[in-house]
């Protein structure tokens, strides 16, 4: 079995802590929370690599781990989401300065949009952010998921009418 | 919104990223705890967590994640240090470490198997420099010597009384402790025999035992790995009566007999009485 050391660990935190912060970051809503559960989803992945050997599709496989530990949060501390807003507001002023973010997006929008992502059931948050946002394929999506292509496609359309209504647009 | 504009929307949110302060002290914290879980069982590294510092201000919980990585990677010094040998820089972490253990734990049978392990642990390390410094026949005498360790810690630890036990067993480890201090300084053969020879005179320029002084003596001109080894032993054993057994050692070799200072009826003849003295 290849060994996964902790150099290849460092590797995956450097590929992937801002991704998987992102997307916890848009389902709990305060950095804080974030920060803690993307160090506990490593340190979780990192017990299951070194212990298993590493695995062939690793960031489904850590979007896995950060859904368990999401759910074990939600256990925990129950499913109450309260947005930070002044992160949000720091957060979408740095975004309005930085290169990436594209012309059509507007501050004020944005901010809308990331709370009504917060108030979505997991799967439809879930599956959003991961095709929208962190821009992945569907089979990567339906890896990372656990389900099919198509199921993932279905969930895809039904959770994109859900953000829609959250927003007031149906 | 339209639903190229809801898509560019959430495109969008692709730039929200981490401080980028918390996501290296969030490395360092996460090697740390690995570093420390490599020498031990799995410890629940979020009994830190974020979340409990809400009521600071950022700077102040980057303080507070500061601080904790910073015993933490305390924490990885002393992982790193756990597979060092005598000699090295790291090495009194590993015996300060060991300490440590020792004041945690309570019982006596546990007291008694840790200092087991901790001894078994030296002599491992003693046989480990040998065969990076030494050739092969002089390790392999040296072996000898503490396979003989290493059995007198099996025959103890079955004795009755675990602090008598363990008494007998760090006795053996101070013995490995020594050996370990010359090979950890010496760099080759001709630096270990040196060393071992300066260990050997060191100890005879204290110790009164007429007989253990001939005897080491003999032992030394020997000249070899072997001879070495056991004026070493026998130096260690100054104090003990029962050396004053041994047979004057000029009686040795050119007539034909055993060599006294092989020293087997001192092992033979101690050993046994050592494990019986524990009954009272």
């Amino acid at each position: 079995m290849p060994s996964f050391s902790q150099n290849d660990f460092i590797e995956l935190y450097d590929s992937y802590h801002a991704a998987l912060y992102r997307f916890l970051l848009l389902r709990v809503g305060r950095v804080e929370t974030a920060q803690d559960l993307t160090s506990e989803t490593f340190l979780k992945a990192w017990r299951s690599l070194s212990k298993n050997g590493p695995v062939a599709h690793p960031q489904a496989y850590l979007y896995r781990i950060a859904t368990t530990t999401l759910a074990d949060h939600y256990k925990k501390n129950g499913r109450e989401v309260s947005v930070d807003e002044e992160f949000l507001a720091s957060s979408l002023d740095n975004m309005a300065k930085s290169a990436t973010i594209n012309d059509f997006a507007d501050p004020v929008e944005l901010a809308r949009v990331s709370r009504a992502l917060t108030r979505l059931p997991d799967d439809y948050a879930v599956v959003i952010t991961l095709r929208y946002i962190e821009d992945l394929a569907h089979g990567e999506i339906a890896e990372a998921m656990e389900r099919s292509e198509g199921a993932v496609r279905v969930l895809l359309t039904r959770a994109l009418k859900a953000l829609k209504e959250e927003l007031g647009e149906v | 919104m339209q639903n190229q504009a809801l898509l560019n929307n959430l495109k969008a949110l692709h730039a929200i990223s981490p401080n980028q302060e918390w996501a290296d002290l969030a490395r360092m914290n996460l090697m740390a705890t690995i570093a420390a879980e490599q020498v031990q069982a799995p410890a629940p590294f979020f009994s830190f967590s974020f979340s409990q510092f809400s009521a600071f201000t950022t700077g102040m919980r980057y303080a507070a994640m500061a601080s904790f990585t910073l015993v933490m990677m305390m924490g990885g010094v002393v992982a790193a240090s756990q597979n060092s040998l005598p000699g090295s820089p790291l090495y009194p972490v590993k015996l300060a470490s060991e300490s440590v253990q020792g004041v945690v734990r309570f019982g006596a049978q546990e007291n008694t198997n840790l200092s087991t392990a901790i001894a078994k642990r030296r002599i491992a390390e003693v046989s480990q420099l040998a065969s990076n410094k030494l050739s092969t026949e002089e390790a392999a005498s040296l072996q000898v010597q503490l396979d003989e360790y290493n059995q007198l810690i099996a025959e103890v630890s079955d004795a009755e009384n675990p602090e008598e036990a363990k008494t007998k067993v760090e006795e053996v480890e101070e013995k490995a402790i020594a050996l370990g201090a010359v090979l950890g300084s010496a760099t080759d053969s001709e630096g270990f025999a040196a060393g071992m020879k300066a260990a050997v005179e060191d100890r005879m320029a204290t110790c009164s035992n007429e007989s253990v002084k001939v005897s080491v003596a003999a032992a030394l001109e020997l000249g070899t790995t072997e001879g070495l080894v056991e004026a070493n032993e026998l130096s260690l054993r100054c104090d003990e009566a029962v050396v004053e057994e041994i047979p004057a050692p000029e009686a040795g070799g050119e007539e034909g007999e055993p060599a006294p200072v092989e020293g087997e009826p001192v092992v033979e003849e101690s050993a046994p009485e050592e494990v019986a003295a524990p009954q009272e």
